[in-house]
């Protein structure tokens, strides 16, 4: 699977992942993989890019260009000056060869490879998504966007009509007592 | 100050306007016959002026494919206030490839000097006697750090025209002083400074390989001498008023001549210890107006031997301050990698510290160093 970089911060929670190439973040709710022995799952949470060196704020440089590609290709600095990180908060982990849709027992180590998910892993954690409740109630500002994303990454991957209708009976049942919260994230999954 | 500063600029300008007027009706050869009969004593130096030195070039087209690689350098000279005799050079380079193969390489490679034979200079034909390296011939042994590093960065492949820009002058003036030992001259800048040059040089190509020095805000006076020597009726004393004269620089000169994004003729250093050591890489110059300012860049003769190098040189100079904005990038970006933030020099000290303590080696200072840092009230 396609290695999108190393971790940088981590903690049992979530790990923050500098990817080799600029602008290669995984799209918002995917599953990624970190760690080669005992990997640790995680779902992507946030994403940014910024300039490695804080002091240095990058300055508009396309104001006579017509194509915004120019831009990097005219300053070819900007791809080794500005870096692309991504925040992905752990649903999970290998344990004895299975995944277990639980927090690891200790953080992911840094510089533990970051890799896309196989369909398997993926399929993995559509059978219950259950442990989307951690980040339903994990006081994230976009928890709701993210579970959202989730879905529909996990829809693509396993390719089952009735997947959808699981997964919201799921969330009714996970957000049984805050139904405006419940129409919220199910008119994401209408997009 | 300033109203002195002020009083006397309606003085400068309009003297400024002399110069330039009685540049533009120069005549060659009234100047190659004064300079004849000019003596080696004088004082200030003249530079060679070309035919036409009012004359303003306009820019050529760059091309879309080219690399720029820029060389700069940081150190923290030696401390004597600590018990360790060392120095750390580190130096910056960005290569930078414009077009098709558009790529960035960014480079920073400190080096430790320590123990006694790498801290200085010794005399080959004398063992005991030797000059330390420090203040401003540290100063100088980085200068030729710099263009070593650029010169292994420039021999590395390429099929696309390449240039080396270095910041500040060629001219290795704290090498030329007079009172400085002839095997510190040999050392720093015959067989390093114009070795690294001559490897440049060297480098077979079938695209150009231009090398150039960018000085921002120069300060020179050079062309102003020659002006002057050349406007007055005397040979030797051409200082018409000292007052004015000596506030005049060749750039506020060359913001009359070139218009925007056009440069100078091309000059030739006057210094009597550049024409002595620098023989096949005399120091040529010429001005440009990358239009935030008058910039001066140098190059060597070997250069200037193919016109069209020049040409090239100002475009894709010109090219590097659009993309700066209003400063060549690979010197920017170069000074970025070379540059050692009062927190390294910090750490640096600590780490020595802690190394000797590691070592059981007590550390002292002076106490001159401890009040600095304790500033007691």
């Amino acid at each position: 699977m396609t290695r999108l970089g190393e971790i940088i911060e981590s903690n049992t929670n979530e790990f923050v992942t500098q990817c080799y190439d600029l602008y290669t973040s995984p799209p918002l709710g995917s599953i990624v993989k970190a760690g080669q022995l005992n990997p640790v799952f995680g779902i992507v949470s946030f994403a940014h890019t910024l300039g490695l060196d804080p002091t240095r704020r990058p300055l508009p440089r396309g104001k006579d260009l017509m194509d915004e590609a120019e831009i990097y290709l005219k300053n070819p600095q900007l791809n080794r000056l500005l870096t692309t990180e991504f925040r992905s908060i752990i649903v999970g982990h290998t344990y004895q060869g299975n995944i277990k849709t639980l927090l690891p027992p200790t953080p992911p180590k840094i510089h533990s490879f970051v890799t896309e998910c196989t369909n398997e892993d993926i399929m993995q954690f559509s059978y219950d998504i259950g442990f989307l409740e951690s980040i339903i109630y994990s006081n994230q500002p976009q928890s709701d966007d993210i579970v959202a994303a989730f879905i529909k990454y996990a829809y693509d991957a396993v390719n089952d009509n009735q997947f959808i209708k699981k997964a919201s009976r799921k969330l009714a049942l996970i957000l049984k007592n805050d139904t405006r919260r419940l129409n919220s994230i199910l008119r994401r999954l209408q997009l | 100050m300033v109203v002195e500063t002020k009083d006397k600029s309606g003085l400068l300008q309009s003297r400024l306007n002399f110069v330039y007027e009685e540049l533009l009706k120069f005549d060659y050869q009234k100047f190659i016959d004064k300079k004849s009969k000019l003596s080696n004593a004088c004082p200030w130096p003249i530079p060679e002026f070309p035919e036409t030195p009012a004359n303003s070039i306009p820019v050529i087209r760059n091309p879309d494919n080219y690399i720029a690689i820029g060389v700069d350098g940081s150190h923290i000279d030696v401390n004597r206030h600590i018990p360790l005799k060392c120095f750390l050079i580190n130096i910056g380079v960005a290569k930078l490839t414009y077009g098709n193969m558009s790529d960035a390489i960014l480079s920073s490679s400190p080096t430790l000097y320590h123990g006694h034979s790498e801290i200085v200079i010794k005399d080959p034909n004398k063992s005991y006697r030797d000059v330390p390296l420090q203040g401003t011939l540290l100063g100088a042994f980085r200068t030729v750090k710099e263009i070593e590093e650029l010169a292994h960065f420039m021999e590395l492949n390429s099929d696309v025209p390449t240039i080396g820009l270095v910041d500040g002058t060629l001219v290795l003036l704290d090498v030329l002083r007079s009172h400085i030992p002839q095997f510190v001259v040999d050392h720093l800048l015959n067989d390093g400074f114009l070795t690294a040059l001559s490897k440049i040089k060297d480098i077979k190509r079938e695209s150009p390989t231009l090398l150039a020095s960018y000085i921002s805000l120069p300060s020179s006076k050079e062309c102003i001498n020659g002006a002057n020597f050349y406007i007055s009726d005397s040979i030797e004393d051409f200082h018409i008023d000292e007052n004015v004269t000596y506030d005049i620089l060749d750039r506020q000169l060359f913001s009359l001549i070139l218009k925007d994004r056009e440069r100078s003729e091309l000059f030739s250093s006057s210094s009597p210890a550049v024409k002595s050591y620098y023989g096949i890489h005399h120091v040529m110059f010429f001005y440009v107006n990358t239009g935030d300012e008058i910039a001066r860049v140098e190059i060597p003769h070997w250069i200037a031997e193919n016109p069209s190098n020049i040409d090239l040189i100002h475009s894709l100079i010109l090219d590097q301050c659009d993309k700066g904005p209003t400063y060549p990038t690979v010197l920017m970006e170069a000074h970025e990698q070379a540059v050692i933030s009062s927190k390294d020099r910090e750490y640096f000290l600590n780490m020595i510290e802690t190394n000797l303590e590691y070592e059981d080696i007590a550390f002292y200072t002076s106490q001159k160093d401890r009040s600095k840092r304790l500033r007691w009230l």
